[in-house]
């Protein structure tokens, strides 16, 4: 139960030898990520010189705090050792929800009820998991196609109204024409998160539960309360991702959560969080998010199908788990 | 004849030295310890030897050969095999699977053969003189004294050349315990090396021919447990002079003020009617045969488990038994049976294992204080003298003495008034465990009080006031004053095992 792999350690990476190799792996959570974002860089600006300017590289990083907030929700649910399949329609739902409740008059209203309703159906999830002990993969599943049934029916099969001005402002405008406003958003929820994580109870009982749900128990860690909340927020920042992503595209529709599963996961584990909890955190995610981001649009830009951009981006998440995967090595 | 050798060994780990210059040697046909204390580098020593560790430095040679193992199962197919205290069962399958594993017998089609993997565990299990075990039984249903026994006959039956037993004999009693030495005397006869190590003395002295002392991450000389005394093998293990094993017990004054009152607790057949008295500045021992409803009375009154009924009142008030998080503030604190599983999370740091039940203490608003924790962390290294780089290491890099430490420092933090202990000294050496008889001294003349759980009646009778023999769930006897001796609890244990196996013929002890 406790064997899964903790952060990399000296004993799997033969200290004392070199200490720069040693750092290294130490640090190869954030090392790694980082480096794949420079890869990426040169790739593009050797086959798309166009890509690597000022300007686009900010519109990347833009639609990178969008996957960085929803795979934040993510990190919480995998570091306690669980998954949230759910936020495909959940996103879906809400941002549906913005854009109705828009047309109908009351932008303030429309965010409440759709960060709201996205928070509801983490809290179900939380509720499922902690107490109905019901596996986080078949709740989380079980939740998504509900969502998606719903959501159908809801909207008739064509989703009305149109994106709050907020929206707009928050995800697309720009603080004296230069600097976006979901970059510094992003900055500060991200400040916001690693704090969460680092320095408070709830994120100490994270990582313990992750690692050991039984001793943590026992510490007096409420285990239940800690996992209903972490997937409230998980359903929480998918509501927020939503909203930024209604803002972007100026509208709902049907479909448009269902790309994020797999990436929010794959910006955690690019991250070099444990896909079984209790090691990580969100300075690798943001990582990871930018990389999967990039990822996408220079498999693009370089002129592979789509087929293969597809294929190329699995196998290199599987890479990664791989490579990850070799710090587990303890032998003990 | 000299079978395994290694010299000059060196092994570190991170910033810590674990072995440095160390030699080791033994022969065909000898029982061999490994003595030292925590974190001299024994545990180690024998990792290296079986290909679990690679050693930075030094050699080793196996009847006549330089080796070098690239893996446990190298080492195990060359013919030296580990027990280790923590089990490498699978806890799903059964015991023949276990036993097998890896080695399975196969069919005309290459297929596992189930029903001669059944008839072979059966042989080995009655051979070795386990025949109580049931070769089908699902080891998760099997008591820890059984998964061990399992563990070791596992290794038997892979043919070893060296067998290595480290504190492998930890979780059993005194009669499996002989046992055990009677199939290992058996190996020797037969040319096997035995490389044995264990904190229990008595047994180190009943089964061993030699025994190579460590101290510091080296050996410091090797005796003939014959002509070697027990205070010169201490003197060598920690390097001064060993006081008294246990500290001075002050009586109990008779007006001591009732803290536990525990009456009528009863959880389905685990516990039935069980009450008792703990009072300020009280040790209370549990004893009695493995497996008697001691553990399942400290984890009931910690309120683990559902549906525990009776009356439990903590300075005269009644406490509900709703979980640990209740327990905690009704200030009770346990330390569990396994601290690998239970009392720690090892890949997390020692300081945020020390913290993890006193979080609420060190922070405002949930938000932890870096100097409260600092402050409370430092307080504890330095008062149980935890030997560790920083607090930021994981946990599990620390020898089994001091994690023990680091668990109970997490208790201590809550400033409970009545500690639970389930063996808190099993698998550690000397020197820590007069650190920690210490402490729970301490503990009391603060007017604290001990629950105790031991496997270890020396322990039982050094430490405690009264004990508590345990049988099927039930208080069976009370023993103190002069009464509390190893010799009367171990017939009580058995006489009432004895009377209870005539009243329920059914049950099995």
């Amino acid at each position: 139960m406790s064997a899964s792999s903790a952060s990399p350690t000296a004993e799997t990476i033969g200290a004392g030898r070199n200490p720069w190799l040693t750092w290294a792996a130490q640090h190869r959570a954030i090392l790694i990520p980082y480096g794949l974002i420079l890869l990426l860089l040169a790739a593009a600006a050797v086959r798309a010189p166009g890509f690597v300017t000022p300007a686009n590289l900010r519109s990347q990083l833009v639609l990178a705090s969008y996957l960085g907030v929803l795979a934040a929700g993510q990190l919480l649910v995998i570091l306690t050792g669980g998954i949230d399949l759910s936020i495909a329609w959940n996103l879906n739902l809400s941002a549906i929800l913005l854009t109705q409740f828009t047309g109908g008059g009351s932008p303030a209203l429309a965010a409440v009820i759709a960060l709201g309703a996205a928070s509801l159906v983490g809290l179900i999830n939380g509720l499922g998991v902690a107490y109905l002990r019901i596996p986080s993969l078949v709740m989380t599943l079980g939740m998504n196609a509900v969502l998606a049934g719903f959501t159908l029916v809801y909207t008739n099969g064509s989703p009305q109204g149109s994106a709050p001005a907020f929206a707009r402002e928050l995800a697309v405008g720009r603080l004296g024409g230069q600097i976006p406003y979901a970059l510094i958003f992003w900055a500060l929820f991200s400040a916001g998160l690693i704090f969460l994580l680092r320095r408070t109870v709830f994120g100490r009982s994270l990582y313990a539960i992750g690692n050991n749900r039984e001793a943590a128990y026992l510490s007096g860690v409420p285990v239940r309360g800690v996992l209903v909340v972490a997937y409230t927020l998980c359903g929480l920042f998918a509501g927020v991702a939503a909203l930024l992503l209604v803002g972007y595209s100026a509208q709902s529709y049907l479909g448009m959560g269902d790309q994020y599963v797999l990436t929010s996961i794959a910006a955690v584990v690019i991250g070099g969080a444990s896909i079984l909890g209790g090691s990580g955190g969100y300075g690798g995610a943001i990582a990871g998010a930018i990389t999967s981001v990039l990822l996408q649009n220079v498999l693009q830009i370089v002129g592979i199908p789509f087929a293969g951009q597809q294929i190329l981006y699995g196998l290199i998440i599987l890479l990664m788990l791989f490579v990850y995967g070799r710090e587990a090595r303890v032998r003990e | 004849m000299l079978l395994l050798q290694a010299t000059g060994i060196d092994k570190r780990f991170g910033g810590v030295t674990a072995l440095h210059d160390a030699d080791f040697s033994c022969d065909a046909g000898e029982i061999h310890a490994l003595l030292g204390e925590n974190g001299a580098g024994k545990s180690t020593m024998v990792k290296i030897l079986c290909g679990v560790h690679t050693p930075d430095a030094g050699e080793i040679d196996f009847a006549g050969r330089l080796v070098a193992f690239r893996s446990p199962s190298a080492a195990v197919a060359m013919g030296i095999v580990p027990v280790f205290q923590e089990l490498s069962l699978v806890p799903d399958l059964s015991v023949a699977e276990n036993l097998f594993m890896g080695i399975e017998p196969r069919n005309a089609i290459r297929l596992v053969d189930r029903r001669a993997m059944r008839r072979d565990a059966e042989a080995l299990l009655t051979r070795l003189g386990f025949s109580g075990i049931d070769p089908a039984a699902v080891v998760r249903d099997l008591s820890l004294a059984e998964r061990q026994i399992v563990e070791i006959v596992k290794a038997v039956g892979r043919s070893p050349k060296v067998l290595i037993l480290d504190e492998a004999t930890s979780a059993l009693n005194r009669q499996q315990v002989e046992q055990v030495f009677a199939v290992v005397r058996g190996l020797r006869a037969a040319g096997v090396a035995a490389v044995f190590i264990s904190h229990r003395m008595e047994e180190v002295r009943d089964l061993c021919d030699r025994a190579t002392i460590f101290r510091d991450g080296t050996d410091v000389g090797t005796v003939e447990m014959a002509q070697a005394s027990h205070g010169e093998i201490v003197r060598m293990m920690i390097g001064r002079t060993l006081h008294e094993a246990f500290p001075p017990r002050p009586p109990l004054p008779p007006e001591a003020e009732p803290l536990l009152e525990v009456r009528g607790l009863d959880w389905g057949a685990e516990l039935r009617d069980v009450s008792f008295t703990l009072h300020r500045g009280e040790i209370l021992g549990l004893s009695g045969l493995e497996g008697q409803g001691q553990g399942d009375l400290l984890f009931a009154l910690f309120g683990v488990y559902a549906g525990v009924t009776g009356d439990v009142r903590l300075r005269g008030e009644p406490i509900g038994l709703s979980g640990p998080r209740a327990a905690i503030t009704a200030k009770l604190a346990l330390v569990p049976e396994d601290r690998k599983t239970q009392g720690l999370i090892l890949p997390l740091p020692v300081g945020e294992n020390m913290t993890l039940a006193t979080l609420p203490k060190i922070a405002h608003g949930g938000i932890i204080s870096p100097e409260a924790e600092r402050a409370a962390t430092s307080t504890m290294q330095e008062s149980l003298a935890i030997k560790t780089a920083s607090m930021d290491v994981p946990v599990r890099f620390l020898s089994g003495g001091n994690q023990q430490k680091v668990a109970i420092a997490k208790w201590l933090l809550t400033e409970a008034d009545v500690y639970l202990l389930y063996d808190p000294t099993r698998g550690i050496d000397v020197g820590a465990k007069q650190e920690i008889y210490a402490l729970m001294r301490r503990l009391t003349e603060q007017g604290h009080a001990i629950l105790l759980f031991s496997t270890d009646l020396a322990e039982v009778v050094g430490l405690c006031n009264r004990a508590l023999v345990m049988y099927e769930g039930a208080i069976a006897v009370e023993l103190s004053g002069p009464e509390l001796t190893q010799a009367n609890l171990v017939s009580a244990a058995i006489g009432v095992a004895e009377s209870g196996r005539v009243d329920t013929p059914a049950a099995s002890a």
